[in-house]
Parts: C-alpha cells; sequence; structure tokens
C-alpha cells in the first residue's frame, strides 16, 4: 500500500495533506507516505485529536513519481491536488 | 416582482443568526463535523474536492439589478470573482470561506436573498420559464404560482426531512422552457372549458440513475386548490416515499411501486379531506401574489423597426436571429445573453459581466433579469429602440455571443473540476465541443441544436433531455464519456437513447463531429432540425457511423 493522508481546514476550506513533521502543507508532492497500515493508522489518529482544525481527514492512494514523490492516484484526487483545470487559479500559480 | 415584506425580511435574518451560531459553534469545537453537516446543507453550504461551495437560492430565476450587483459584490468579497449559474436557476460560488460564509448570507439578506433549501431533503428553490411574464404563447405569468409554493414550502416543519430531495418547476405556457415533465412536481397553466385558469399536474418525473417522463396526475386543478394539492401528494411521498434505499428514494420510484392510479388513490384521500377546510391560498392572497408581478407599463415603448437597424450591422443581425425572441408586446423582444462564449466555462459569469447585466437591466429593460436553467441570462422586456445600445455594450463585455439553442450553447455541470460525486470532468469537454465547431463555421449550418454534459449519473447537466446528451463516467480510473441522442425537455419530452460504448475523451469529439455529419450529409433540408432528423431515421444511422459495422470492435 501507499497512502498520503488529505483533509481541509476548518476554517478556509483549503486542501491539505500531512507532511512527515506532522504539519500540514498544500503541496502533495512533500506529503508523508505511509506503506503500511499502522502508520496510516496513527496518522488518522493524529488529525483525531484535530477536529476543530480539519473538515475531515481521509487516506488516499497514491503512485510515486519518477523522483519519488507521491502523486494522487485517482483522477478527483489529482484534481483536488492541483486545482481545477478549467481556470489557472492561485494553486497552479503557486507552483509555477 | 415580489418584494419581501417584514416577516421574510426578519425570517431570513434570524435564519442567518442563527447559522452564524452554528458556525461558531463549530469553530469552537461545540459541534463535531456529523452534528454540524445537516445545519450547513440546509443553509446551502456543500464541501466540494477544493472548498466549500455555497449555493444561493433565486426563485424563478428572477433577479433585479440590485440583486444581480449584490452576487456580484459578493464573488468579489468572498470568492474569485466570478459566480456560477446552474441548471436550476441557482447561483454558486466554488471558493468560500467557512470563516466568511455568515457574512455572505448577511450581505445576500440585505437583498432580500438567501441559500436555505438549495440542499438537503426537502422542496428546493422553486423554478419556472425564464420567459416568464414575457413569452407570445403565454396563459399567464407563472411566477405568482412558483412565489405561492415557495412562501408555503420554505421552513415547512413536516416537509424539512423528505425522504429525498424534491424539485418543483412552474410554466405558464404550452411550450415547456422549464423541463417540467422532469421535476417530482410540475405545474403547467391551461384555461378549462369555462376558460378560467388553473393548473395541469404532471408528478414523477426526473432524471439522474432512473430518469422518467412526469405523469398526468390532473389536467385542471382550480389556483384557490393548489396548494392543498401539492400538499397532499407529499404528503404521500412523506409518507411511503423509500426511506430504506438512496437511490430509490425519489418520488418518480414510489410512482412505479404504487401505479399512478394507487398513488392518485392515496393523494385524492388527503386531498378530498382537505379540500372543505379553509387553508391558504384564499382568493386575496392569489390576487396579491398577481399583482405583484404586473407587467411593466408597456406602452412607453415606440415603435421601432429592427430591420433597419440590421442592415447597418451584420454581427448584430447574427446575434439577432439566435438571441432575440418575439416578446408578447410588438414593441419589445426577449434578449437572452449567452454565457457560452466557446472556450470558456458554461454559466460562468464575472464580477464585471454581472454588473454590466445589472446596468443593462435597470437603464434599459424595466429592471428585470432571468437566469435560465440553460445557464443564460435572460432581460425579459426590451424595448426594440434600446437592442442596438444593449448589443453594443454586451459586445464591449464578451457578452455577446450569439448562439442560443445552438451547438455551443451548452449545458454542463461543474463535473470533476468542481464537484465530489461527478465520475468525469465536463467543462472541458464542453468547451473543446464549443471551440471545435466555432473553428469550423458550422453552427450555423447546424441549426438548433442542444448538448447537455453531465459528469455523473445524478445528470445535474440534463444529458437525458439533449439532443446530444454526455454522461462522464469513471472506467478503471479513465474518464469515459456515453452518448444519448434525441432526448428533448420540452412538451414533447423524451429521454436520449444511447449509443452504445462510451468513448475516452480523447475520441469523443471525433464521435460528435460524425454524429453532426450524419445530419447535415442525410437531413431532407436545413428546415429539418437534429431533432426532426433523429426522430426520423433513428440511432442506427449514427450508430453505424460512429462504431462501423457490426463485428467490428465495439460489436
Amino acid at each position: 500500500m501507499r497512502k498520503i493522508l488529505t483533509a481541509n481546514y476548518l476554517l478556509s476550506g483549503k486542501v491539505i495533506y500531512l507532511n512527515s513533521e506532522k504539519k500540514w502543507i498544500e503541496n502533495s508532492a512533500n506529503a508523508a507516505v505511509f506503506d503500511n497500515q499502522e502508520d496510516a493508522d496513527n496518522a488518522l489518529a493524529f488529525a483525531d485529536t484535530q477536529i476543530n482544525k480539519l473538515q475531515s481527514a481521509y487516506l488516499i492512494d497514491v503512485l510515486l513519481t519518477s523522483n519519488g514523490k507521491p502523486k494522487p492516484e485517482s483522477n478527483q484526487e489529482l484534481i483536488r491536488a492541483t486545482g481545477p483545470t478549467n481556470y489557472f487559479h492561485d494553486k497552479q500559480i503557486k507552483k509555477n | 416582482m415580489y418584494s419581501y415584506n417584514d416577516f421574510d425580511k426578519n425570517f431570513v435574518r434570524q435564519r442567518v443568526n442563527e447559522f452564524r451560531g452554528q458556525v461558531q459553534r463549530r469553530i469552537d469545537g461545540v459541534l463535531t463535523e456529523e452534528e454540524f453537516l445537516p445545519l450547513r446543507l440546509q443553509n446551502g453550504l456543500y464541501m466540494q474536492i477544493h472548498s466549500y461551495m455555497l449555493r444561493v437560492a433565486i426563485p424563478y430565476g428572477t433577479l433585479n439589478s440590485k440583486k444581480m450587483r449584490q452576487l456580484a459584490l459578493i464573488s468579489e468579497k468572498y470568492d474569485k470573482g466570478y459566480g456560477h449559474f446552474t441548471t436550476r436557476q441557482n447561483i454558486q460560488y466554488n471558493w468560500i470561506k467557512l470563516s466568511e460564509v455568515a457574512d455572505v448570507l448577511a450581505d445576500l439578506a440585505e437583498v432580500d436573498m438567501h441559500a436555505i433549501q438549495t440542499s438537503g431533503n426537502c422542496i428546493r428553490n422553486v423554478t419556472s420559464d425564464h420567459f416568464a411574464g414575457a413569452a407570445v404563447d403565454e396563459i399567464e405569468d407563472p411566477r405568482p404560482v412558483a412565489e405561492l409554493l415557495r412562501q408555503w414550502s420554505t421552513g415547512h416543519p413536516e416537509y424539512a426531512f423528505l425522504p429525498r430531495k424534491f424539485k418543483i418547476a412552474v410554466t405558464g405556457s404550452p411550450h415547456d422552457r422549464a423541463a417540467i415533465a422532469f421535476h417530482d412536481i410540475g405545474l403547467c397553466a391551461v384555461r378549462n372549458d369555462d376558460g378560467e385558469i388553473g393548473y395541469k399536474i404532471y408528478i414523477g418525473g426526473g432524471l439522474g440513475r432512473m430518469p422518467r417522463i412526469g405523469r398526468v396526475l390532473s389536467e385542471f386543478i382550480p389556483k384557490t386548490q393548489l396548494l392543498n394539492y401539492v400538499d397532499s401528494i407529499i404528503h404521500v411521498y412523506n409518507r411511503f416515499g423509500r426511506r430504506d434505499n438512496k437511490h430509490r428514494a425519489r418520488i418518480k420510484i414510489l410512482i412505479d411501486e404504487l401505479g399512478l392510479n394507487e398513488a392518485r388513490r392515496q393523494i385524492y384521500e388527503h386531498y378530498n379531506s382537505l379540500k372543505n377546510e379553509s387553508r391558504l391560498p384564499s382568493t386575496d392572497i392569489i390576487k396579491f401574489l398577481m399583482d405583484e408581478f404586473s407587467p411593466p407599463d408597456f406602452s412607453t415603448a415606440k415603435e421601432h423597426d429592427l430591420e433597419k437597424d440590421f442592415i447597418r450591422s451584420l454581427s448584430l443581425k447574427n446575434w439577432a436571429e439566435t438571441n432575440l425572441t418575439s416578446h408578447r408586446d410588438p414593441n419589445h423582444v426577449i434578449v437572452s445573453v449567452s454565457l457560452k462564449k466557446p472556450g470558456a466555462t458554461p454559466g460562468d459569469a464575472t464580477a464585471k459581466q454581472m454588473r454590466v447585466l445589472a446596468d443593462l437591466a435597470q437603464q434599459y429593460a424595466y429592471d428585470e433579469l432571468c437566469v435560465s436553467h440553460e445557464q443564460n441570462i435572460i432581460l425579459p422586456h426590451v424595448p426594440k429602440q434600446h437592442v442596438v445600445k444593449i448589443y453594443n455594450k454586451l459586445d464591449e463585455s464578451d457578452l455577446a455571443t450569439s448562439n442560443i439553442g445552438m451547438v455551443s450553447d451548452i449545458i454542463s455541470c461543474p463535473g470533476m473540476d468542481y464537484c465530489k460525486l461527478a465520475t468525469a470532468r465536463s467543462i472541458p469537454i464542453a468547451k473543446q465541443i464549443a471551440t471545435r465547431f466555432c473553428e469550423l463555421k458550422t453552427e450555423r449550418d447546424i441549426g438548433p441544436l442542444k448538448i447537455k454534459i453531465s459528469g455523473c449519473i445524478n445528470a445535474c447537466g440534463h444529458h437525458h433531455v439533449g439532443h446530444i446528451g454526455i454522461l462522464g463516467l469513471d472506467r478503471r480510473g479513465v474518464e469515459n464519456y456515453q452518448i444519448t441522442l434525441g432526448g428533448d425537455g420540452t412538451e414533447d419530452a423524451h429521454i436520449g437513447k444511447r449509443t452504445g460504448p462510451g468513448f475516452s475523451a480523447d475520441k469523443l469529439m471525433e464521435a460528435i463531429e460524425t454524429i453532426i455529419n450524419v445530419y447535415l450529409n442525410d437531413r431532407k433540408d436545413r428546415n429539418e432540425t437534429f431533432l426532426n432528423f433523429y426522430r426520423r431515421v433513428g440511432l442506427s444511422p449514427f450508430k453505424l457511423a460512429i462504431y462501423g459495422l457490426p463485428g467490428t470492435a465495439y460489436f
């Protein structure tokens, strides 16, 4: 298995991911990758302690790119990570 | 146009304050997300894939300049400077923050608007004909009845937790522009033998995974009995609608399971028990609502020969051919403003464009606008002498696309670019098709053709009733698009038939072009529309053209 943990910030609604330092970040490529159930469950348990900060938290399947970075596997999670494809919004601008 | 009275204003403001408190309790951790979910949905706030989305109700699509300007302001103040007009005549903001949502609702309340009952298993925004009050064929303006139903259904305590959502549409014309046969209840104005105006009632229509054409429950219900009648339908649905299975919970399935006759028997049993009660609406209330929607004084418009304007400008003439419709008054026209510029996102308008539309309505068109379920904006009453000025201003603002009812005037849901339920993207497909036919310059030759695209089986993009319908699905992680042909959302209601296996995004354009070429090559003449051609020849020639002969890979 290869999973990362994602959520939305409660107040802003922004899409976020958990990194290996247990910080919430906006770039999915820098998220912590869990390759065993125990680590994934621990991450979810950590998110449960932050329900006043998060809208919801869940694990998603990822692939690893050639440089070893996680990339969401499903189309929906990929669009969620990179922004809508019809407008060039702030998320895309920040990355370029 | 109906104006809020003090009761309405207080009601909406109280709801804003109540929701402000609920949001604060969620932020403070007093409410869990599970507890907060139904509260935010009852106030139109969804969590979509990127952010919160707020769906704002526009009852029967009608706006004035003040409301439109406020929608523009909200898009700039709290969102990214644009809004998305939907197939249910609402507007959606895609980038709302929870910390600001109560302020958005307070700003809406300032102009007598809200987001109540735009989500959840309740009676949703009542929709209507976007040419209401202006249509040549209208028996009566349907909006007083729509407003009556809106007032009755807003905050109705018995119907706050129905088995599933419930959608009502009303039209005042025999030519159905409001797709009433595809609503849980559809109402159509009719005259009885005595010349009295009442409403014909359809029930059990709907799109989604099990599309159904609504069936006639009554040929004529007097206006004074309408609320009792609608109440009786929803009363039976509320008691017996399936609550055990979300996918079988709409009234259409109850009608399937009971049969129309038994459903009618149960509805009439309740209706007859109410009939003699002195319940609303009285004739006074109906008259009051009719007066609220009194037409403007059309006699102030001068006679004006538009043909002379057309001689001076070919682009105006081209635009007028598709975007102007005859008005009930000979000195006026109905102007449809397209939000479907090829390459743009269908139904989206920037704050600047919303303000231009507000200015035009205020300056030239009796301060009235209407959102159509086809995701365009209508100026219902335009004196002919102002058409040139309106066209020029629209042209300056990138709003003069001349394509109403044509191949590039595509209905599209937000699809997977925004929606959590979507299984594929819709917007890029709509953009691609519109751009392609614009480049080919064949749109005028093709003539009237409605393409409707949904990004999932829930059918917010009305694909079942597209002359060409496109349904985006997920096939093992790849977007795949099924095509249906022959759908029709008008009074001649039809559900489109699927051509066969779907197409990947990169093959879809070729298939759509092939379908349209079959029509162009084989139609009798230019007067035979795509839909009429389809009805004459059926699916076979299209299947042959897009899949090849039986025995090839697709068969």
